[in-house]
């Protein structure tokens, strides 16, 4: 009976949500309207074409139904919607339609976005300097940590020597190296590399370390008893019980990658998202520098979006 | 022809710079086939001795022999059951047993493989959950996949620490008589169990070797046609299980040391 009574009462409590779920996708939506229509309404500025904000303010709108058929938490979806909303029609009524805001520090939305189809080879060209260097300081830092983590783990003399010297190195930012590597190194690509390299190297390091210390003895005890031929401890039982770390770790790791990266560009590079921004700045191209810093959150957001996916594809177990 | 042998075997091992003697002197003789159970308090060096057959650790004084040869290290002539945790989490209870046997047996055909393995599983009344993650089963199931694991190695000497010491009475109950059927099934597998629970040592043992700290104090025999379910009736299992819970009241003080 009591069972009963809980599960009706439970039922009443998800039916109240999916009745609230619905006026909050009403507003979302109606917002997106009213987005559309202040884009629409001529304005003290004039851009030049506007068809590339609408085309954006589109492809977030089927991002959210997207997301709103697709995924849970479907009250969440909305309310992140409607913010976004609320933002865009704060910066197009502001700035285009009222020109209550700086004409040149606060550029027009319309000319934010025209950016990406005015000079699409330059960014581009940015965004795959960036991701080149990116993959080759982030994939060589990956295995050599988890290479040298797994070995310096499973030796309990050489980890009481390699942990405490890891765990003194890891805090200094990676980035206060960038001058320095530049000159040592010749080359600023060498350079960001490096950087991403140390940054990434000593908490991977860390936490291979940690994980192997903690593998069960129990599990290794087994894995003893059959045999196991040094290779095949190492591919099949603590390279799979250590994949999940890995994975996970990308989570943290890849955007801090991407910081220390930016950063790194900004401060001497001659390509890349980073310089891109930098070198707009210092010519006041704000309508570039904006749209720089969104292509920047797309591309860290789209680096998730695929850990996310990695994660959930190949991590099927947990202890 | 005894199968494992203890000759004045001593353990000591060192923790925060101080020696500890876990074994002194045990001279023990396990019989081929046998099914031993060692008993005794928590910390009296029981596991260190199937840690010692498993060649896990190595003796400090002394050998232990296995067929009359000294024990070199872990090898797949002997299978172990641990109390928990032991499957592998990343591969299912399926892939567990198959990579034992993959590992331990490296002629036998796939197809082969996967059909003993799926034959084990329903011995041990886990098929339906062959597909599932250790994470996804409960205790009792567990340790029925390690003992199916176990059994997968087929090795002449099962090694077994706790292996049912987690679980509900109920559970544990159960999980002793498959045991007892496994192992009457496999035929003439030696057999060492520890547990601190007499019951358990009644129910499955032929001989009983009772441990108190360092040293191995008294063996039971116990009659091999018995009838297992029914010990409580049977006066010369009663008699041997008053004994060792005397036993145990007598080495209590032992325990504080440890």
């Amino acid at each position: 009976m009591a069972d009963l009574v809980e599960t009706r009462k439970e039922l009443e409590k998800r039916e109240k949500q999916e009745r609230l779920v619905k006026p909050s996708f009403i507003i979302a939506n109606v917002l997106f309207v009213i987005t559309m229509i202040a884009i629409a309404v001529p304005g003290k500025v004039t851009p030049n074409s506007s068809y590339q904000f609408y085309i954006a303010v589109v492809l977030v709108e089927l991002l959210f139904i997207w997301r709103y058929l697709a995924g849970g938490k479907k009250r969440s979806t909305c309310n992140i919607a409607s913010v976004v909303w609320v933002l865009f029609i704060a910066w197009e009524v502001a700035a285009t339609d009222l020109k209550v805001t700086h004409p040149v520090l606060v550029p027009i939305p319309e000319n934010v976005f025209a950016v990406y189809t005015r000079i699409p080879e330059e960014l581009a060209r940015n965004v795959v300097s960036s991701m080149t260097l990116l993959c080759q300081g982030f994939l060589t830092s990956l295995v050599i940590a988890t290479v040298v983590g797994l070995f310096v783990g499973w030796l309990p003399k050489v980890r009481e020597t390699v942990f405490p010297i890891a765990k003194v190195l890891a805090p200094i930012p990676a980035i206060v190296f960038t001058p320095y590597l530049v000159m040592l190194l010749h080359s600023f690509r060498a350079a960001a590399v490096m950087v991403i390299f140390l940054g990434i190297l000593w908490p991977t390091l860390m936490n291979t370390i940690l994980r192997v210390q903690n593998l069960d003895r129990r599990i290794v005890d087994s894995a003893r008893m059959m045999g196991l031929s040094t290779p095949t401890m190492i591919f099949r039982v603590l390279l799979p019980y250590l994949y999940p770390t890995i994975v996970t770790g990308l989570k943290v790791q890849l955007p801090a990658a991407m910081l220390m990266l930016v950063m790194a560009e900004m401060y001497g590079a001659s390509s890349g998202l980073g310089y891109f921004v930098i070198n707009y700045t210092n010519y006041g191209n704000y309508t570039n520098v904006v749209a720089g810093i969104i292509m920047v959150g797309v591309v860290v957001t789209i680096l998730d979006c695929l850990v996310s996916l990695l994660i959930r594809k190949t991590v099927k177990w947990s202890e | 022809m005894p199968s494992i042998e203890f000759k004045n075997v001593s353990y000591a091992y060192v923790d925060a710079n101080e020696t500890h003697l876990a074994l002194e002197d045990i001279n023990l003789e396990i019989r081929d086939g046998e099914f031993l159970c060692l008993v005794g308090h928590s910390g009296c060096g029981k596991s260190t001795m199937l840690s010692l057959i498993a060649g896990l650790e190595r003796s400090t004084k002394g050998e232990v022999l296995i067929d009359g040869k000294p024990i070199a290290g872990p090898g797949p002539d002997r299978s172990i059951v641990f109390q928990n945790y032991s499957l592998f989490p990343w591969q299912t209870a399926m892939k567990n047993i198959v990579f034992a046997m993959q590992q331990t047996n490296k002629q036998m055909s796939k197809t082969a493989v996967e059909s003993r393995a799926h034959e084990l599983l329903q011995q041990v009344g886990v098929a339906d959950a062959a597909d599932r993650y250790p994470s996804q089963l409960s205790g009792g199931m567990r340790q029925r996949v390690a003992i199916a694991r176990a059994l997968a190695i087929d090795a002449p000497v099962m090694l077994l620490d706790e292996p049912f010491g987690a679980l509900d009475p109920m559970i544990r109950r159960r999980l002793q008589d498959m045991l007892l059927d496994l192992w009457k099934g496999s035929c003439c597998k030696t057999a060492v169990f520890v547990t601190h629970d007499i019951d358990e040592a009644l129910i499955l043992a032929d001989r009983i070797v009772f441990m108190e700290p360092r040293h191995v104090i008294k063996t039971f025999d116990l009659p091999t046609d018995r009838d297992r379910t029914a010990a409580e009736n049977d006066p010369v299992m009663r008699a041997v299980k008053e004994e060792v819970l005397e036993l145990f009241e007598a080495t209590e003080t032992g325990r504080e040391e440890e």
